[in-house]
């Protein structure tokens, strides 16, 4: 089954999240940072009108804090309830609210076939592993699939 | 039972909603009814009611509902005619018997399981005007009332059995146990396994659950059938596998239907007056050996028959009268009320895009608006009589089975609140219900031998105050003792003995919301098992309320619940912190306040771990937003962008770690916010019963926002209510005035007790620091004057110099006012002014004739602490130098450059007195020993009183004492007091220096002792009346 996942990448790592949960791709980095929030949210941002929290998806991968430069971009995700039929039966899953993800800068869309997922390789930390479905190769890099629900569960 | 088809679904679900609206109309009626007496009109409506409800049923063949209503019926029609009475046998079975219709009502498919035989029985005997009390089910003879919580004595087979009690069932449900009804097929269930017998089939189930109930036909050989009732924690899928039913046939229980499966048969009242002699013989033993049985809960009266709680309700009526209505769902109210919210944030954002013109079109648009939106939120008000009205009912049954007297009173039940509100606050409503009559109120005796009447009083009362809603709960009861909470709150582990000791009695009688927490000496399943108070005190303050009780031992408890009236739409006033935005609902802010430049350190006051702002004598603990909330400071660069100061300790830099503000303002023990130059603002809030105050930068609109609930992943933070849109698109946090003093774990109890006992220091004691007006007469010389000396700085042109004679004039104020120049009176440069002829006027106060001093240029104020070296540079007019922005100051004595002339004639000294000066403030300080100095007399200083005081018992020998009012730790007056109560030193002159001039503080200060009073400073006068003093005290000594 050919599956399409958008890539980004996060300092140094690539990743890759399925297009079925993702609504649009935005450039706005104008988003109100909430005090006391945890170091993961960035913030909330006003999307015609809906309020999102801004999640920044490096921390729970492990990377530390990093500056919002003009390749930065967001991905909206869809909530649960705005997703396809078609993504359902695929077993997307985002979340019950209006999520977006902050990503150092974004890829282009891959294209590959789910036996072309590989397990996460041992040597990756247990603590990442965790939020990732597994690993595609693309040409000579390796590029982590996000398990977006699993993420969003991150404290 | 009728089959059905799927389209009657509808119909049958309207049946029940409507006939679950009857029954509860004819509830309340009844209790109206019992204490008020027969009323044509009400009794009418209750017969409607149940005639409506039996004809509904009979047409859509639900044959118990119909009976039953059909004997209430006929019953109903004979009181109405006058043909029976409403005894007190009847109302019960009445209401009995709408209990039993509601438990059908919701479950329709089983109401023929619901026994109604009893009840039945008992209308067919009042209807025929037979004595009520010979059950012929009863087996009366034989059974002892138990005084234990089991089987009530009247069962035996055939009759319903519960096998825990009433209040075990309602704990599992409290815990969140499912409750389910099913059958249970003998044949099916005992087949498999082990379950052959009953013990073994109960065992089984009571492996995952508890067997709470069955109806009698368990046991029976002859039934193969029996309905059973089983509490567990699965959810329907996993308990209809595990029982081996399938799940339709597993019907949910709710409270109501578990409290019905306990509404017991009748056992005879208590020996009644008119009750017919062979009704008195046929009562059961309970009533002849009252002494040995306990009253078995939810069951026998006790034996003082006790009267029915008395209703008074407000003149609106008790249950909401039925006027024209229909009937819409929640769903679709909800969606109008966001859409309503979408369009005020719709018309907000237009608003700002026509940069506010005052259009007509607008103005009849914002009009409809505000119209619509109000409208829309009435929709979803609904009547706190909602939850009020439930309450009479349970204290009636409750006050019973306690063998308690209690009258119920009820006020405002048409005060509205949203219906969501209203929906939550059920609950915590009911347990505080049950909380009083449980605990609050007595026993009658206990009650009459305390010298109270022995009805008990609950009263609840609903009223609308500044914007909020409030619900108070009012007991006659004994009362709460808050020694026994606290030392049960050091047994549990809650706090520590020290917490407690510094505890008021508000703070305790509060700590029973603890979680933990259960005072009751027994503690009895209907209420306080530790799982309630805490839990009722989130529900409220989930909704953005607040709760608070109070109480007096012995006589009574009062809870005060405030809530908001409205959730959805507020109008909250936008405040500025640090270059961020937050908005403050209007409803919490009282009023605001604002500190001008140098205030914020003069007038915030620290007590213990505390700021305080004193409000009108009132004291006000201030919360600093910015540390509150841990904003990065920031600052304005270069280039006008507004950015992070990320300059941080070096403390910080050493140990890598990240501190907050508020931590990092605690180790260096600094005031944290260095430009005292800037305007700052308290906002005013009150939570509850009290007040504090929100310190903010700005203050900017006040705009009505749609309150936006916070997104599951910032939930948790307390300070915040909710998140809006404001109208140009940003989104801005809501504040929660209850989560910020949680935050920032305000215990207003102990601030009270410290600050009575006058502990205050005065910030400005951390720095003695004064502001200074820094200018210029000449480009390279810089003059300083201590900003409190100058009323005005006018802005005036070299035109407007007029000359007469010698003297320079200047009119300001309609009076001609003389120029001063510096350089005419102290050794200095010329003055130069600049070329566009603009120069400064610096008009001082506190001197004889008015003068205004000539400054060229104004530079800056400055509040530092004053370092003057008076050895240098010193003249008339001069104080000394100090460095000040890096450069070389010179210090003016406004009082010598104003050179009234001095008095050389002054007392002429051979032994050189001693004052001993006591004064805060250090320039002043200064100023004033310099002057003493000058006239060969010899100072002692002192910062207080209290040093001051130390000073003399070292044994200091002084022939005077100075002394400023105003002082920290010991003031003036208390010194002055000192001194002249002591054997020591009353001898002693003591004069007062002040900047009071009024001639009440001056009477004040003589009455308090001073010999003489000086206000600041006249030097002249300050010389020559120390000197009378002087020769005044050493005439007396001779």
């Amino acid at each position: 089954m050919e599956k399409q996942f958008m890539t980004f990448s996060l300092a140094d790592g690539i990743y890759g999240i399925n297009i079925l949960g993702i609504r649009e791709i935005n450039y706005t980095n104008r988003f109100t940072p909430v005090p006391l929030s945890k170091e993961h949210i960035m913030g909330l941002l006003n999307l015609r009108g809906q309020i999102v929290t801004i999640w920044d998806t490096g921390v729970p991968l492990g990377y530390a804090n990093r500056d919002i430069t003009d390749e930065t971009s967001l991905l909206v995700m869809k909530t649960n309830a705005e997703l396809s039929a078609v993504a359902r039966k695929n077993g997307i899953e985002t979340h019950a609210t209006q999520v977006g993800l902050l990503v150092d800068q974004i890829g282009d869309v891959i294209s590959c076939d789910e036996s072309d997922i590989a397990p996460v390789p041992a040597h990756a930390e247990a603590q990442v592993a965790k939020f990732l479905i597994g690993v595609v190769r693309q040409d000579d890099t390796l590029v982590g699939i996000v398990n977006v629900p699993e993420l969003l569960k991150y404290e | 039972m009728s089959d059905f088809e799927f389209e009657d679904a509808e119909l049958i679900n309207g049946f029940r909603e409507e006939s679950l609206e009857h029954i509860e109309v004819v509830e309340t009626k009844l209790l109206d009814l019992e204490s008020g007496g027969v009323n044509p009109s009400d009794i009418n409506e209750i017969f409607r009611s149940i005639h409506t409800i039996k004809g509904g049923s009979g047409f859509l063949g639900f044959e118990a509902v119909k009976e039953l209503s059909h004997g209430m019926e006929s019953l109903l029609d004979m009181i109405r005619n006058g043909k029976r009475e409403l005894t007190s046998e009847a109302a019960d079975v009445l209401l009995r018997g709408s209990d039993l219709l509601k438990a059908m009502m919701n479950d329709l498919a089983g109401q023929d399981d619901i026994p109604i035989k009893e009840e039945l029985h008992i209308l067919d005997q009042l209807i025929k005007g037979e004595p009520v009390g010979e059950v012929p089910v009863q087996a009366a003879v034989d059974s002892e009332p138990e005084p234990a919580p089991a089987a009530s004595a009247a069962v035996s087979s055939g009759g319903p059995q519960p096998l825990i009690t009433k209040e075990e069932l309602e704990s599992y449900q409290n815990k969140g146990f499912n409750v389910y009804r099913l059958p249970f097929v003998k044949d099916g269930h005992q087949d498999k396994k082990l379950k052959k017998n009953f013990d073994t089939f109960q065992a089984y189930l009571n492996s995952f659950g508890c067997l709470a109930w069955e109806d009698g036909h368990l046991e029976d050989t002859v039934t193969a059938e029996a309905d059973i009732v089983f509490a567990t924690v699965l959810d329907a899928d996993f308990a209809s596998a595990s029982l081996k039913v399938s799940s339709d046939n597993l019907t949910k229980m709710s409270r109501d239907d578990c409290a019905q499966l306990y509404a017991e048969p009748v056992v005879v009242e208590a020996p009644k007056p008119e009750l017919p002699p062979a009704a008195k013989e046929a009562t059961p033993p309970t009533a002849a050996a009252p002494a040995d049985v306990k009253p078995a809960p939810a069951g026998a009266k006790a034996p003082a028959a006790p009267p029915p709680p008395r209703k008074k309700s407000s003149a609106a009526g008790a249950a909401p009268t039925t006027t024209a209505t229909i009937r819409v769902s929640t769903a679709l109210l909800n969606k109008l009320m966001n859409l309503a919210g979408e369009l005020i944030l719709s018309r907000n954002q237009l608003v700002q895009k026509l940069d506010n013109k005052d259009l007509p079109e607008l103005q009849s648009l914002n009009q409809r608006l505000s119209e619509l939106q109000e409208s829309v939120m009435q929709t979803r008000l609904q009547q706190v009589g909602a939850v009020f009205n439930k309450v009479p009912r349970m204290v009636r049954d409750l006050s019973r089975s306690l063998g308690k007297k209690i009258e119920v009173e009820l006020e405002g039940v048409d005060v509205e609140l949203d219906r969501t509100i209203i929906d939550s606050i059920t609950d915590p409503l009911t347990h505080l219900v049950r909380n009083s009559i449980d605990h609050g109120i007595e026993m009658p005796n206990e009650r009459m031998n305390a010298g109270k009447s022995s009805h008990g009083t609950l009263s609840l009362t609903a009223y609308h105050e500044g914007g909020q809603v409030n619900l108070e709960i009012r007991d006659d009861g004994k009362g709460i003792n808050p020694e026994i909470l606290k030392v049960k709150a050091v047994e549990k582990g809650l706090c520590s003995q020290s917490e407690i000791e510094s505890m008021g009695k508000r703070e305790a009688l509060n700590l029973i919301f603890k979680p933990g927490f259960s005072t009751a000496q027994e503690i009895t399943d209907i209420s306080g098992r530790g799982v309630g108070m805490d839990v009722v005190k989130t529900s409220f303050e989930r909704l953005g309320g607040t709760v608070d009780l109070n109480s007096d031992v012995g006589l009574g408890t009062t809870i005060l619940v405030k809530l908001p009236t409205t959730l959805a739409i507020v109008s909250a006033v936008i405040v500025e912190s640090e270059g961020n935005d937050f908005a403050i609902p209007q409803t919490n802010i009282e009023e605001i306040v604002r500190l001008k430049e140098n205030e914020i350190t003069s007038k915030l006051e620290r007590v213990g771990h505390y700021e305080i702002y004193r409000l009108r004598g009132k004291l006000l603990p201030v919360i600093r937003m910015a540390d509150i909330l841990d904003l990065k400071r920031t600052f304005t660069d270069r280039n006008g962008k507004i950015r992070t100061d990320r300059r941080d300790n070096l403390a910080d830099r050493r140990s890598g770690e990240k501190v907050s503000r508020a931590e990092q303002a605690r180790r260096s023990g600094e005031d944290r916010r260095l430009d005292a130059g800037k305007t700052q603002y308290i906002v005013v809030l009150r939570v509850g019963v009290n007040q504090y105050g929100l310190l903010v930068d700005k203050i900017n609109d006040v705009e009505e926002v749609v309150v936006k609930p916070l997104s599951s992943f910032i939930k948790d933070i307390k300070c915040f209510h909710g998140t809006t849109i404001l109208g140009d698109g940003r989104v801005i946090m809501i504040m929660d005035c209850n989560g910020i003093s949680t935050m920032a774990n305000l215990k207003f109890d102990t601030l009270q007790d410290i600050t009575d006992s006058d502990n205050l220091h005065s910030h400005a004691e951390h720095h003695e620091s004064q502001s200074f007006l820094i200018f210029n007469n000449n480009p390279e010389e810089a003059f300083a004057l201590p900003l409190s000396f100058i009323t005005r700085i006018e802005k005036v042109e070299l035109s407007d110099i007029e000359k007469m004679g010698d003297e320079e004039l200047i009119q300001i104020g309609g009076k001609n006012v003389p120029l001063f120049r510096l350089e005419k009176r102290i050794q200095c440069k010329e003055g130069v002014i600049n070329e566009d002829g603009q120069f400064y006027l610096l008009i001082p106060n506190m001197v004889r004739s008015p003068y205004a001093i000539v400054a060229t240029r104004v530079q800056d104020v400055v509040s530092t602490t004053v370092d003057v070296q008076t050895n240098v540079m010193k003249q008339d007019g001069v104080l000394g130098t100090s460095i000040i922005n890096d450069k070389l100051t010179l210090m003016l004595d406004i009082y010598g450059l104003f050179g009234e002339k001095r008095h050389t004639d002054f007392m002429k000294r051979d032994t050189s007195h001693k004052i001993l000066l006591a004064e805060d403030t250090p320039f002043f300080r200064t100023m004033i020993r310099a002057y003493l100095e000058e006239h060969q007399l010899e100072v002692l200083e002192a910062v207080n009183g209290q040093e001051a005081w130390n000073l003399l018992e070292e044994g200091n020998e002084v022939d005077l004492v100075l002394s400023d009012i105003e002082m920290p730790v010991m003031n003036g007056y208390e010194l002055v007091h000192k001194i002249k109560t002591s054997e020591k030193y009353h001898h002693l002159p003591v004069m007062a220096i002040t900047a009071l001039d009024n001639p009440q503080a001056m009477a004040e200060g003589k009455t308090a002792g001073f010999d003489a009073y000086q206000v600041k400073l006249d030097r002249n006068e300050l010389i020559k009346t120390i000197d009378e003093l002087l020769s005044y005290a050493a005439h007396h000594a001779k």
